[in-house]
């Protein structure tokens, strides 16, 4: 039975763990206790103080400097310290020798520079030192369990109505037919393009900060990428032009070697493997599920199938060296990932496993499903579903953010279920409206008057903006603004869409629309949220456009930034919709349609137009303010 | 998000305590915490205009002057621990310290 036959996941019943997981825990319970027993063994035997320093090292780390008694003992609290930046440096680079080359690197430094004895009280202090270490982490487990039982019965008591509330509202979807961005999108959409259309090897715009953690440029990229997937289906999915130009160049710069070069390193120091650094590969969900599912929607929005070619998402490390791929394998790689892992979900960088880049990377054999007519998602999901509910799944029903593959140990952090829902949306939309109908109700308290009689939501302190590691809430606002679009909760969208244009520094210069004091990560999430209506995202990865689109007449070719496109749109197959805005002064502009019948006479705005033998034709349009044409066939 | 909510939620911790430490350093040694978000130089960057203006040289040495106001600060507790503990050769117990004699005075 899985938590999805509850209204609310179970806690988990061994201990808070599931069965792998203990399993692991166990390992390393017995590992740890095997190192104690064997870094005792030269003080119950009097061997030589070096011996017995470096064996009472092994028992915490730095603990080597405590048995040298003295002034030496002001290096443990030190080295402790450097230990717990080893272990950033772990999960922050997956660069897993790092604390175990501080740990064993300071036991053999103690032993060196031991003298002819260890201290009279080492024996005693050092194993007691570990005692206080080990009570002091239990107890806050406990503690930390205690509360995530009482928040599960405060959950129990709400879910069940405000999931049927969330399952009612979702219901309701907008008709393709009449969407059309507001001006105001229209200038947030130019923040991505603008992104999207420079030169290849230029990142203009991007946070270029480390390349391993949030801010790296590859997030920026998909992101951006999942924005514009989102404005062409819902809003232009009959235009090509330069928004497909955009998107492509988005995934052609993940190509370039500065964005994926970190797994060179990450591949050395993390697994050991000095020579094979195919990002594709082994572990690096963070890459493959991200950037599967980036492209992925492209190709729902597009239609267009070109990185499925053998070798069109191919990641070139030298003149010598190239790693080929393309949809297919970026996909088949994210499959057999959950079928070896013994967790099913599997890590980003080495070690760590994070359940959302594992919903990143199941939105991509979603989207490839969709896309190619694959069954992925239906013979991974109930497994991968079991194995998130029994192994990450913490006490108040909430997912973890994230577990050790090696370890077992699970990181304190407090996941959200709105960071979860919008992704679980996408291929299994009974269980992401429960994470919702969770969600909405812990940050409805959030929303209150501004002062002037219109709600917006006010968070807890400063926020992080994890797109630049600096102090602010935009990321938190957008992701809520996202999530709640998403799920047809318009009260707390426009909350946080109020707490967006207050707070953030929004600005619109040269009909560009950007939250200044974000990062271009927190921005492309604000566009994401922006565009999204109720069940959008997810009709990005599973639908698609209608078939009409694909079928009728479509706008190939705009100037950028001269013709902004609010809508193109073609509902029967025959005939174009558009709703254009003038990029600068109003003015006449040159647009080439295309898919037209060939030799067809056609009807654009009062005109007549006659197609080539190829489809296309070009037309002139003055624009001014919100222009409104339909071209279509003369009867 | 990201696939760094640990990393997010420790660098918080350092950003936080760093602030706390900030806020007791007298003159603002260790740079004021701001109490507003700062503008984003990348966010403000659009197509076709001029590259967005480069940090200001007093900012880059602002920077340079709160690196070097920590390193002395971290020196100033060495010293204070050297005092409190008193001076001693910390290789004499060792039987041949040459190799360790190299390195120190």
């Amino acid at each position: 039975m899985t938590t999805m036959d509850q209204v609310l996941s179970q806690p988990l019943e061994s201990g808070g763990r599931g069965p792998v997981t203990a399993a692991r825990q166990r390992r390393t319970a017995i590992a740890y206790t095997a190192m104690c027993i064997v870094g005792y063994v030269p003080v119950l035997a009097g061997a030589p103080a070096g011996l017995q320093t470096f064996g009472l090292g092994l028992w915490l780390p730095g603990a080597g400097f405590l048995a040298l008694g003295g002034a030496w003992s002001l290096l443990f609290p030190l080295v402790a310290a450097v230990f717990c930046v080893s272990c950033i440096a772990w999960f922050w680079a997956g660069m897993v020798v790092a604390p175990v080359t501080i740990w064993l690197g300071s036991a053999l430094l103690a032993a060196a520079v031991s003298g002819d004895s260890i201290a009279a009280s080492a024996p005693f202090t050092v194993p007691a030192s570990a005692l206080i270490a080990w009570s002091y982490f239990r107890v806050r487990t406990r503690r930390r369990r205690a509360a995530g039982q009482a928040r599960f019965q405060a959950r129990s008591s709400f879910v069940p109505r405000s999931w049927a509330e969330v399952r009612a509202q979702t219901a309701v979807r907008l008709d393709p037919a009449g969407r059309e961005l507001s001006p105001d999108q229209v200038q947030f959409v130019r923040y991505a393009l603008d992104r999207g259309l420079q030169p290849l090897e230029r990142f203009d715009g991007f946070d270029v900060l480390d390349q391993f953690q949030p801010a790296a440029l590859r997030y920026q990229l998909n992101h951006l990428g999942f924005a514009l997937a989102l404005y062409q289906t819902h809003y232009a999915p009959s235009f090509d032009g330069y928004l497909g130009q955009a998107q492509r160049n988005l995934i052609e710069k993940y190509l370039l070697r500065r964005v994926w070069s970190y797994w060179v390193y990450e591949s050395c120091w993390g697994h050991l493997n000095f020579t094979d650094f195919d990002p594709v590969v082994r572990d690096n969900i963070m890459l493959t599920g991200w950037f599967g599912m980036h492209v992925g929607m492209y190709t729902m929005a597009s239609g267009d199938k070109r990185y499925a070619e053998p070798g069109a998402l191919t990641f070139r490390l030298n003149d010598r060296t190239a790693y080929v791929h393309d949809l297919h394998t970026i996909a088949e790689s994210v499959a057999k990932g959950f079928e070896r892992s013994d967790f099913c979900l599997f890590p980003c960088e080495p070690n760590w496993i994070y359940p959302i880049c594992n919903h990143y990377g199941m939105t991509c054999l979603a989207a490839h499903d969709a896309a190619f007519g694959t069954s992925y998602v239906a013979d991974h999901l109930l497994h991968w579903q079991e194995m998130l509910d029994r192994e990450f799944t913490d006490d108040s029903g909430s997912y973890i953010g994230l577990r050790s593959e090696h370890t077992g140990i699970e990181a304190p952090f407090p996941a959200g279920e709105a960071g979860f829902a919008w992704f679980a949306n996408c291929f299994a939309p009974e269980r992401a409206s429960r994470l919702w109908a969770v969600a909405r109700e812990e940050i409805r308290p959030a929303l209150h008057d501004d002062g002037s009689g219109v709600k917006r939501i006010s968070l807890p302190g400063r926020g992080i903006d994890f797109g630049r590691y600096r102090f602010g809430h935009v990321a938190d606002f957008a992701t809520i603004l996202l999530c709640a679009r998403e799920f047809g909760e318009d009260d707390i969208a426009a909350g946080a869409e109020r707490a967006l244009e207050l707070d953030c520094g929004v600005t619109r210069e040269g009909g560009v629309k950007r939250y200044a004091v974000g990062s271009n990560l927190a921005n492309a999430l604000a566009l994401q949220g922006t565009l999204c209506r109720t069940g959008d995202f997810r009709a990005v990865v599973v639908d698609g456009p209608p078939a009409s689109v694909f079928a009728g007449p479509r706008l190939a070719e705009a100037s950028y930034p001269e013709v902004l496109v609010a809508k193109a749109f073609s509902g029967d197959g025959e005939s174009l919709e558009l709703v254009l805005y003038p990029g600068g002064a109003p003015g006449a502009q040159t647009l080439r349609l295309s898919n037209l019948q060939p030799g067809r006479a056609y009807v654009a705005d009062g005109r007549a137009l006659v197609a080539g033998a190829d489809g296309t034709a070009s037309l002139e349009v003055t624009l001014s303010g919100r222009t409104a044409l339909r071209i279509s066939p003369r009867a | 998000m990201a696939c760094c909510a640990f990393a997010l939620f420790i660098v918080g911790q350092l950003l936080a305590a760093f602030d706390g430490v900030r806020r007791l350093v007298p003159f603002g040694l260790l740079g004021r915490p701001r109490l507003l978000a700062e503008p984003n130089p990348a966010a403000a960057w659009q197509l076709g205009m001029a590259t967005v203006a480069a940090e200001p040289a007093h900012e880059r040495f602002g920077r340079l002057g709160r690196g070097l106001a920590i390193a002395a600060l971290f020196e100033l507790v060495l010293l204070g621990a050297f005092l409190l503990l008193g001076s001693h050769d910390a290789t004499a117990h060792l039987p041949d310290a040459a190799w360790c004699r190299r390195i120190l005075p």
